[in-house]
């Protein structure tokens, strides 16, 4: 009747026909003898001070030699007068353990032992070799083979489905309780969808499913949703979690990382493809080394492994050698705790400074591991892609013809139109913008080749000779719709008074000032020019003459060229020495133009003061002769749009198409570039680390022995060793141990994985800790459940996505959520699942649903995170302030959000989003009154409330009751059903009174949006 | 009504934690406890001592207030003022010059009728001697200001651990029901370094993190929307949501969660109403006013958040924190780091709190809540007895000294108009009775009642407390 396969592979079998079992016995500690006992109670009491390489008082207890030596006080113990010794009388006394006292039956246990002549063994005793009631030993549950016993007693019962079900059901007769009936089909399908995808299902979808809601259109609804995209972006944001993948350095700097969203969208799209769990592990640990389609670095590879880096990053670790050395080793520990708590389940940092106090996990396993990683540094890497940059070429040649076209159009216009020499006209291109502040008509605020606006801050002059600026005035263009690489600036200007200093020209910069290039005055050396640029990155003094008079205006030029040579000019000959810098790229709509300070925000030394009389700006290098010809003639105007208007109707037209293509080029020459190298915020690895060494009790001036790279040596006996020599590369270290974790520790990763994903399932890991398979985390609810999973994961290849084919298909996940006083009376915390646990939304689900439902969740997936912050850097320290609302480039999935440690933004804080400062295995989830603050009054629930309205008015609507409709529509979209005649009342008389959106905030903010049933 | 009951019920069995003690409710939430491995405190468990201390209020100055020319008078120094501080150590600071011995700027005089030496860079402050307990055998780890004032808050040098105001929050709770537990005032001139870490909740849960209460008309973020709403439309959404929930409750069925979701949204129109209440200083007297100096522009910012601060502790807040001082680096500076010139940058920070914090000192006693209310005047750390500058120079400023600094207590239960430990000679280093901050913290907790070993939370395998694996109770403080 029953087949039973080896593999327990979930569909092998038809679980409604049989089953289930009586749990078999799960025992924590095994039986021992009566030496063990004593073994065990000394490994737990006494041995963590008295033994190893300096024992406390000079006594080690855990050999015989160690005790005939006796304490540095004299011998403690004599065989003949065994209670007359002080190892008696300070156990008698309670003196010792100084912490914790013994318990009567314990201090019996050691009585007699002293009395038979306390024993012990020559070699000294492993305090981690068993289980105790103090401590967690080789034989630790978690930390043994898979137990694969079949059931049993097998009980037929048409309630279970799968596995799960077989397991969960006996627990539920042992303690006497039955499964809640199925939870109603839209209970279920919002379940699944928010659980699967983190977005809610339409009310569609609910009438679809009512309509049918039987087994199979389920399995069908939950086969389409693994598929679909959105899953990756609802799972890769739990494991970001556990990784407290952060976008910003933390502790003092808290410098942003703008190119560290490669990781997270790397893991999306490895849950998306199901990537077997392994390779998921290995990549992270080593993707740079053992990527396989490997051929130099991979973006894959790079990003993977930037999980090493994604924690916090101190960069301000002071001068003294100290202090540098404590950075270095709170560092390791970081990655060490997080690796070891993510993959393993262990807490291996506890074992920095002394062995686990309750693991089986040495300090030199701890310091195994510290030389696995040594090598491993936070840093960027630029990654080329050959594809893109073929493209990035193509369209550059492409884009030279037809700008050369166009130029060669305006030049002629000039020339029919104006009456400028043709031979100045020849010689000089065009700029992409420029300026003519003279005069006092309000166009020469107006760029004259482009109409670029720009805004005057400060004091406004009506002198004609120019732009006036006073040193707290500066005047800023509008975001330039071209982007910027290889440029030349021009400026006739007058600097008064000479003795100034730091003041800027004429800036390009990225619209918050972060980055620039700019004419200064003075900063560096007193009266001279320089090209500025953000942190002096590409400043190099010209070593010029200084400027000696403030009577007459100078024309200034600096020239970047496209092999990053930065060359300046005044009065049309070379101003001092060029030098090789880098060229900074200013992309399209995030650039603007200023004059007179060198960069945002203004203050500080950066304001110039004088009079700026033209100015150009060219989107190419100029020749030397180009330059001299710009400043032999002090007037000198352009006015393109004044010439075209006299040009004939048709040229016209063939110029705007022109320039029309040139901007779509531009457009996709932008992403192809931001594709074609690519900086990545990853692993920046020291090939060579050198050796590592034990710091005994954590002391970094105090080096015991050498360790080589491995891994903890309790798991997987003696393989923990990786065979490397102390001066191994990082690269072989490292790729050792992703082999090692995936390798020797299959069980142990297979229960951790499996029980995450029990823990955002059911709300409750399998281990209600899951970070913690260890001594002082919990014990498993369902054991026998989880290793059976496990071991069908191990054995399938390890992929996630069947995992959760097996959890939400089961009838377990499948149960209402009614509360049943029995039930509660018995199980009150549902630890043996007689229902589905009611669980409020998670911040992510919250906002990512009613941007779903409001109609305005935009889909564009990956790349640079949206920003909701203001950044605001004072003296190096940059700081995040919560923007007052979202504009609408936020609209995005919350995983998309940029994410900076200490701040994050009101609505997401107060649902217990966490701070990525440490890893987050799980969330709280908690209820305040602040929590009610930001849900009422938060911007973006009245955003997404105004959304909603505007997307139900913009139906098309044959009901006479307007009002009416709207609050059906509103309840339908938001709770996903009718409302009750009562609520219809309530619903519509608030909508008549306030209008709709006062309904849909208060839809936002009920229970029963915001808890999942 | 049924219903009705079941809040009445809820509120009794402590669900919305911070309004009540705090570990008995979480105790809830911990859910941790399984076959005996865990520890799942009540507030009885680590309650063990009697309580002299019902709340506190935290001065915290950015950057390293220099102890040799405040609380820690060294006439030793003054001797050898210009001399060369022989020694073979490479002493652990930050920039790693040791410039010659350099003595104080200021005069130290013996104070009130305790004779407790102050300097007159805290003419004001000093006039409170009396009531201070000052600890001059203050060390800590690091020399290195974040990770430093991270140990200051937390006990830990690391982002990420909650903070002595997280901790009481867990422990005690707030007093009051519509107030936080725990409430942060930064300087005007920015926040510390570290920012929200300095008071997040670490991995307490989130209701015990600081609240930031801002100047102006949103004191609490999200206390009132944005955009304006009518008080009619306000009232009429928010009898819906509790209609909502009512009907919704009822067909479920009896459910915590969702009846502690109700009660929150009834306690946040509390807050509503007590936050700006508590926040409106205009009605205190124009004498409160001048003893904190609150229309002094020199000590406004700190006048008026001291004044808040003795506001908010009389409304029931359990924790208040004002920090002196802004970010750290920069010209001039906006903290205590006086690197380049001690004379300049210790005058200009005292002269903004010097008054506002005596004004505190004086209307706490005045009022009666120095019996039961804790005063703390902290710093992250010290500054070295030599000069920060060439090796035969006396220059103006000083380095960071992690190995010696002061801080001073006042109030509940503690030792007044005395002095605790000593530094050596010149005040390099601590000669006698060591202070760390997890004694200091230890010490604290005691005060409230508390066993800094019992108050644990389970986080990644480890029971974490305030303390670490250290501290113990300073009984010479105490009275």
């Amino acid at each position: 009747m029953f087949r039973f396969r080896s593999s327990l592979l979930m569909e092998c079998f038809d679980w409604t026909l049989a089953i289930v079992l009586i749990v078999g016995h799960w025992s924590f500690i095994p039986c021992r003898g009566e030496e063990t006992a004593i073994h065990a109670l000394l490994a737990g009491r006494c041995l963590e001070c008295h033994s190893g390489g300096e024992p406390r008082g000079g006594l080690d207890l855990s050999s015989r030699s160690g005790m005939e030596k006796g304490s540095d006080s004299g011998p403690v113990f004599e065989a003949s007068r065994a209670l007359d010794g002080s190892l008696w009388e300070v156990i008698e006394s309670g003196q010792m353990p100084p912490k914790g006292k013994l318990t009567d039956e314990e201090k019996t246990q050691l009585r007699t032992w002293i009395e038979k002549g306390a024993p012990l063994p020559e070699t000294p005793i492993d305090r981690f070799k068993v289980t105790s009631k103090y401590r967690a030993g080789y034989d630790w549950w978690a930390l043994r083979p898979l137990q694969t016993s079949l059931p049993e007693t097998l009980v037929k019962d048409p309630w279970i489905r799968n596995t799960i079900d077989a397991y969960v059901l006996s627990g539920l007769k042992t303690r006497g309780l039955k499964p809640n009936p199925p939870a109603l089909p839209r209970s279920l399908l919002r379940r699944v969808y928010i659980d699967l995808i983190g977005l809610p299902p339409s009310y569609e979808d609910v009438i679809a499913f009512e309509a049918d809601p039987s087994d199979e259109n389920y399995r069908a609804i939950v086969e389409q949703l693994l598929a679909s995209k959105t899953y990756g972006e609802r799972w890769a944001r739990h494991w970001l979690d556990v990784v407290r993948y952060g976008e910003s350095d933390g502790f003092e700097r808290n410098y942003p990382r703008h190119n560290s969203w490669h990781y997270r969208d790397w893991v999306i799209h490895a849950l998306h493809e199901d990537l077997p769990y392994d390779t998921f592990v290995r990549m992270q640990i080593a993707g740079d080394v053992i990527d396989p389609s490997s051929n130099g670095d991979t973006l894959p590879g790079l990003s993977a492994v930037s999980f090493l880096v994604s924690g916090v990053h101190n960069t301000v670790v002071g001068s003294s050698d100290r202090m540098k050395r404590i950075a270095k080793q709170d560092e390791l520990e970081e990655k060490i705790g997080t690796l070891s708590q993510a993959f393993l389940g262990l807490t291996a940092q506890c074992a920095r400074c002394h062995e686990h106090k309750y693991d089986p996990i040495s300090t030199e396993s701890y310091y195994q591991l510290a030389a696995a990683i040594q090598g491993v540094d936070h840093g960027e890497r630029e990654i080329v892609q050959p594809i893109q940059q073929q493209r990035e070429h193509e369209l550059t040649g492409r884009r030279q013809a037809l700008t050369k076209e166009a130029d060669q159009l305006d030049r002629r216009a000039l020339e029919q139109t104006t009456d400028a020499s043709p031979e100045s006209l020849k010689a000089s291109p065009l700029p992409l913008m420029a300026w003519s502040f003279e005069g006092t008509k309000e166009s020469r605020w107006i760029d004259t080749i482009r109409n670029t606006r720009g805004q005057l801050h400060g004091t406004k002059s009506e002198d004609p000779r120019g732009l006036v600026l006073d040193g707290q005035t500066y005047f800023a263009t509008d975001p330039i719709p071209q982007g910027l690489r290889e440029k030349t600036f021009s400026a006739w200007v007058t600097v008064d008074p000479l003795d100034q200093s730091g003041g800027g020209v004429l800036s390009v910069q990225t619209l918050d000032g972060g980055v620039f290039d700019a004419i200064v005055y003075g900063e560096r050396e007193p009266k001279q020019w320089m090209a500025g640029s953000n942190g002096f990155a590409r400043y190099q003094s010209f070593q010029a003459p200084a400027e000696t008079s403030v009577d007459k205006p100078v024309h200034v030029a600096i020239r970047y060229a496209s092999d990053g040579t930065i060359s300046a000019f005044r009065n049309g000959v070379h101003y001092g020495q060029h030098y090789k810098s880098t060229l900074q790229d200013f992309h399209a709509g995030q650039t603007q133009v200023l004059f007179g300070l060198r960069h945002s925000p203004p203050g500080g030394n950066r304001f110039f003061r004088g009079i700026v009389h033209q100015a150009a700006l060219f989107n190419e290098s100029l020749s030397d002769a180009s330059i001299a010809q710009l400043a032999s003639q002090p007037s000198r105007r352009w006015s393109l749009s004044e010439a075209w208007e006299k040009m004939p109707e048709a040229d016209q037209a063939y110029r705007r198409e022109l320039r029309t293509n040139i901007q779509d080029i531009d457009r996709e020459l932008e992403q192809v570039r931001a594709q074609a190298k690519q900086k990545v915020y990853t692993v920046l690895s020291n090939p060579q680390p050198g050796p590592t060494h034990i710091l005994i009790r954590g002391d970094v001036y105090n080096e015991g022995p050498i360790v080589r790279a491995g891994g903890i040596n309790s798991l997987g006996e003696s393989k923990a060793d990786f065979g490397l020599p102390p001066d191994a590369t990082d690269a072989q270290r490292r790729s050792a141990l992703a082999d090692w974790i995936v390798g020797v520790n299959r069980p142990l990763m297979a229960r951790v994985i499996v029980n995450r994903l029990w823990h955002y399932h059911f709300g409750t890991g399998i281990v209600d800790t899951p970070n913690d398979f260890g001594f002082n985390g919990g014990r498993p609810s369902h054991p026998e459940l989880l290793d059976a999973l496990a071991h069908q994961f191990v054995d399938g290849g390890m992929q996630i996505k069947e995992l959760h084919r097996a959890m939400v298909l089961s009838s377990t996940y499948r149960t209402s959520t009614a509360p049943d006083a029995t039930a509660l009376s018995i199980d009150a915390q549902n630890r043996s699942l007689w229902r589905y646990p009611v669980r409020r939304l998670d911040g992510e689900s919250a906002r990512d649903s009613m941007l779903k439902i409001a109609g305005v969740l935009k889909p564009e997936v990956g790349g640079p995170g949206f920003v909701d912050v203001d950044f605001r850097e004072i003296n190096g320290t940059t700081y995040y302030l919560p923007k007052p609302f979202e504009t609408e480039d936020c609209f995005r999935r919350t995983i998309y959000r940029f994410n900076p440690r200490c701040e994050r933004s009101p609505l997401l804080d107060v649902l217990d989003c966490p701070d990525p400062s440490a890893t987050a295995p799980r969330r709280a989830n908690t209820t305040t009154p602040l929590q009610a603050l930001s849900l009422l009054n938060n911007e973006f629930v009245f955003q997404m409330s105004d959304a909603l309205v505007k997307k139900l008015e913009a139906l098309p609507n044959s009901q006479s009751d307007h009002d009416n409709a709207l609050a059906t529509a509103l309840f339908q979209q938001v709770l996903l059903r009718n409302p009750t005649a009562e609520e219809t009342d309530q619903a519509s008389q608030l909508v008549s009174r306030f209008g709709a959106a006062a309904l849909a905030r208060a839809l936002w903010n009920s229970n029963e949006f915001l808890v999942l049933e | 009504m049924p219903f009705e009951h079941l809040a009445n019920q809820l509120r009794r069995r402590d669900w919305l934690h911070w309004a009540q003690r705090g570990i008995g409710a979480t105790a809830a939430m911990v859910m941790l406890a399984r076959d005996g491995h865990l520890k799942v405190l009540g507030a009885e468990d680590a309650i063990t001592a009697k309580p002299r201390a019902k709340r506190a209020i935290q001065i915290c100055l950015i950057g390293g207030l220099s102890h040799l020319d405040s609380f820690d008078p060294k006439p030793g120094l003054d001797a050898l003022h210009g001399k060369t501080l022989s020694t073979e150590e490479k002493p652990d600071i930050f920039f790693g010059q040791m410039g010659l011995l350099r003595k104080s700027d200021w005069a130290f005089q013996p104070r009130g009728q305790s004779g407790l030496a102050i300097s007159d860079l805290f003419p004001n402050i000093a006039q409170h001697a009396d009531l201070l307990t000052v600890v001059r055998s203050m060390v800590t780890e690091s020399a290195n200001h974040t990770p430093a004032q991270f140990f200051e808050n937390s006990g830990f040098e690391l982002n990420g651990f909650p903070s002595v105001g997280s901790w009481l929050s867990y422990g005690l709770g707030s007093i009051a029901d519509d107030l936080p537990a725990y409430v942060v005032l930064p300087d005007v001139r920015g926040g510390p370094m570290g920012g929200a870490s300095n008071w997040n909740n670490g991995f307490l849960p989130s209701q015990h993190q600081g609240v930031v209460f801002h100047p102006g008309e949103q004191p609490v973020r999200d206390l009132v929307p944005r955009r304006s709403i009518s008080a009619d439309e306000d009232r009429a959404t928010r009898e819906m949501i509790a209609f909502l929930n009512r009907s919704n409750l009822q067909s479920h069925g009896p459910e915590d969660v969702l009846a502690a979701r109700m009660q929150s949204y009834e306690l946040a129109a509390k807050m509503q109403i007590s936050v700006p209440e508590v926040n409106h200083i205009e009605g205190e007297t124009q004498e409160t006013r001048d003893l904190y100096g609150v229309d002094d522009p020199f000590t406004a910012d700190m006048g008026r958040r001291c004044l808040l601060g003795r506001r908010l502790l009389e409304k029931g807040v359990r924790f208040v924190q004002l920090y002196s001082g802004g970010p750290i680096a920069g010209s001039p500076r906006s903290s205590w780091d006086a690197h380049e010139n001690v004379l300049e940058n210790h005058t200009a920070e005292a002269l903004r709190i010097d008054r506002p914090v005596a004004g505190l000192l004086a209307d706490l006693q005045a009022r009666g809540m120095l019996e039961d209310t804790l005063v703390l005047f902290t710093t992250e750390f010290g500054r070295t007895p030599f000069a920060q500058s060439e090796a035969d120079k006396i220059g103006p400023g000083r380095d960071h000294n992690r190995y010696a600094f002061s801080v001073w207590m006042a109030g509940a239960g503690l030792r007044p108009g005395s002095a605790y430990g000593e530094t050596d000679e010149i005040g390099w280093k601590v000669a006698r009775d060591p202070v760390t901050w997890h004694d200091l913290h230890a010490t604290i907790l005691h005060l409230f009642g508390i066993d800094h070993e019992q108050l644990v939370y389970y986080h990644n395998g480890i029971h974490r407390r305030l303390t670490g694996v250290h501290g113990e109770v300073v009984q010479g403080l105490l009275v």
